[in-house]
């Protein structure tokens, strides 16, 4: 599959007012090798954290994003972190970590008010005691919880 | 100097595509419009389904937005129902954003709708994170595609408010329990409407119009003070 620039890249940046444009977005990875991520989502949710994360930083570089990160959120960790270094990748937070707080949905009886961890292998219909309907709660997360960055002057060319 | 910092920020982190969506709401609010987010793996059904629905719809001024990586191929079905249609190509993207909806309803000229259907790309795991500014979120899932499916895509399961299961007429011919299916939609969303259709036998589908018909009345109806 050839690797090339998408339109959804391109609208992605020029969606932005260029006034508002943060910084550490002005620039375009168009060599970057990892592209063919731009066409996934979590592509997309990794330009979102980087976009918000740099109203906070200004001049300054991220060391590191804690994210909480539901299992029903439809993101793959391991896909968002690849996604992160490709968008991160020739800007002054390249290198930096996403750590992800795994938040599993879990199985909630409203009949007998118990929460429980979800079965390993799928979900339970319904609950063991009662044997009325199980709901589901949580694991819907997709939350930037807090960065940590490096202030420092004059830090860009 | 160099000094580390640290913010907490507690924000979704698409809630940039929130605020565009709010702001269609509000619009399709303003404009009394009902807007579906149809999503389904390829194949499933989506634009079928549209097409056997739509001529029973025909009172309403309805409308189509069909998301597709390439090809004009849904929005040429769509427009032989003499209703207007957008294509939004993504270019290879798997979902469609809020953003991406508003700027193309506007290059449409789509306004004032009863009905504005948007056909997501097919996929049943992008487009569930992104909220478009829809009413409701519609599942679409066909016989053929497993009776497992709604537990091993629970995101999407989850939020989407109404289910479709599609293509019943080969009910007889493959090994799916409707059962089975309408226990782990519920499970994953226990208010879930779920209906049963067949495009090509029409089973269903005066039903499925019937419920858009309520939802755009309850949608009309003024708000009760």
């Amino acid at each position: 599959m050839p690797v090339r620039l998408t339109q959804s890249w391109d609208r992605t940046i020029a969606g932005q007012k260029s006034s508002e444009t943060p910084k550490s977005l002005c620039y375009t990875p168009l060599n970057s090798p990892g592209l063919w991520t731009f066409r996934v989502h979590e592509a997309s949710i990794a330009l979102s954290i980087l976009d918000t994360a740099c109203t906070y930083v200004g001049n300054g570089s991220l060391k590191s994003i804690r994210l909480a990160v539901g299992e029903l959120s439809a993101v793959e960790p391991e896909l968002l972190r690849f996604a992160w270094e490709a968008v991160t990748q020739g800007s002054c937070h390249q290198g930096s970590s996403l750590e992800i707080d795994w938040c599993p949905a879990r199985q909630f009886c409203s009949n007998c008010g118990v929460e429980k961890d979800r079965i390993k292998a799928g979900w339970e219909l319904y609950c063991d005691v009662c044997r009325r309907p199980l709901e589901i709660r949580g694991g819907r997360e997709l939350d930037l919880l807090e960065i940590s960055y490096i202030e420092e002057e004059n830090s860009r060319p | 100097m160099k000094e580390i910092k640290k913010v907490e920020i507690n924000a979704k982190v698409l809630a940039a595509n929130q605020l565009v969506a709010n702001k269609l709401r509000e619009d399709f609010a303003l404009q009394g419009t009902l807007v579906v987010n149809l999503i389904s793996s390829p194949g499933s059904g989506k634009t079928s389904l549209l097409e056997c629905c739509i001529p029973l719809l025909e009172e309403f001024r309805v409308g189509v937005l069909e998301g597709d990586i390439a090809t004009e191929r849904d929005t040429d079905r769509i427009r032989r129902l003499g209703v207007p249609a957008h294509q939004i190509l993504t270019g290879g993207a798997c979902h469609l954003d809020a953003r991406l909806v508003g700027a193309e309803l506007e290059k449409a000229g789509m306004k004032g709708l009863d009905l504005l259907f948007i056909e997501n790309v097919g996929n049943l795991i992008c487009p569930s994170s992104y909220d478009l500014g829809e009413d409701f979120k519609v599942a679409l899932l066909s016989v053929t595609e497993g009776d497992d499916k709604p537990f091993k895509y629970p995101g999407i399961f989850s939020r989407a408010s109404v289910s479709v299961i599609s293509k019943s007429d080969l009910l007889p011919h493959v090994d799916f329990d409707l059962d089975t299916v309408q226990n782990q939609i519920l499970t994953l969303n226990p208010l879930a409407q779920i209906f049963v259709t067949s495009a090509r036998e029409g089973q269903g589908v005066e039903e499925w119009c019937r419920f858009l018909e309520r939802k755009l009345a309850t949608k009309r109806q003024p708000a009760a003070t």
